[in-house]
């Protein structure tokens, strides 16, 4: 077992039932395959620095879990074949785990529990600042 | 002859004149310590663009070590999270001649 980070970025369009659909889908694989997700957070409608599919704006999402080989090439196929995602990224975060201890740090740091709205205070402000500036764009586009 | 005697008095003319910069850059010169090294809690993390954005140039380009400063370990590191970053668009590949109208 090995622990991995995903990081997905989604059409910017995607309604926030969508998102959460499209969340716990992935977050699904992580358990069907008997894994340990230690936290699933929003990174928050950001702007993307060059073009991916004719798109300027993405939703990014970030997962962290323990898991073996065969979940990330499912949750890869399945992100590859959605066309709500715009790209996603996985990395190997560290060889062997022991998942308990890694949970209960993840805890301590305040940073547990595998629900979206799960993100640390000064990231949120962020987003919240992102998602203004975002805002302030659609008012002047219009 | 003519040519090889004007090079060399050239080279030497060229010695003298960096031996006397050398001595001068000697008493200001201090080796850049690596930003990671001198703050352990600093971590490098590819999702968080705004912390890479030093290390590159204006262009987007990877700064050389020898100017950012980093020890070979950290720079390797850096190396790696904005190629990471840059597959994420948190940092761009390259400005654009059309940039993005933001």
């Amino acid at each position: 077992m090995r622990e991995y980070e995903t990081v997905y970025i989604m059409q910017p369009q995607l309604t926030e039932a969508q998102v959460n659909q499209l969340n716990t889908k992935v977050q699904g694989f992580v358990e069907k395959h008997g894994g340990r997700l230690f936290y699933a957070r929003s990174m928050g409608k950001r702007n993307l620095a060059y073009r991916i599919k004719k798109q300027t704006k993405g939703i990014y999402f970030c997962l962290d879990y323990a898991a073996g080989g065969g979940c990330v090439n499912e949750i890869e196929h399945n992100l590859m074949l959605d066309e709500n995602v715009l790209r996603f990224l996985t990395t190997v975060r560290a060889e062997k785990i022991d998942v308990d201890a890694r949970a209960a740090e993840i805890e301590a740091r305040g940073e547990a529990a595998p629900v979206s709205e799960a993100a640390p205070l000064s990231e949120e402000k962020e987003t919240m600042h992102k998602e203004a500036i975002v805002k302030e764009d659609v008012s002047k586009e219009e | 002859m003519g040519f090889f005697d004007r090079g060399e008095r050239k080279r030497d003319d060229k010695k003298e004149r960096r031996g006397g910069r050398d001595k001068k850059f000697q008493v200001s010169t201090r080796r850049k310590m690596c930003r990671f090294c001198a703050d352990k809690k600093l971590t490098i993390d590819y999702k968080d663009g705004k912390l890479l954005q030093p290390f590159l140039s204006e262009r987007g380009r990877i700064i050389p070590r020898r100017i950012n400063g980093n020890c070979a370990k950290h720079q390797r590191d850096v190396t790696i999270a904005v190629k990471r970053a840059r597959i994420l668009a948190l940092i761009p590949f390259t400005t654009s001649q059309n940039p993005l109208v933001v």
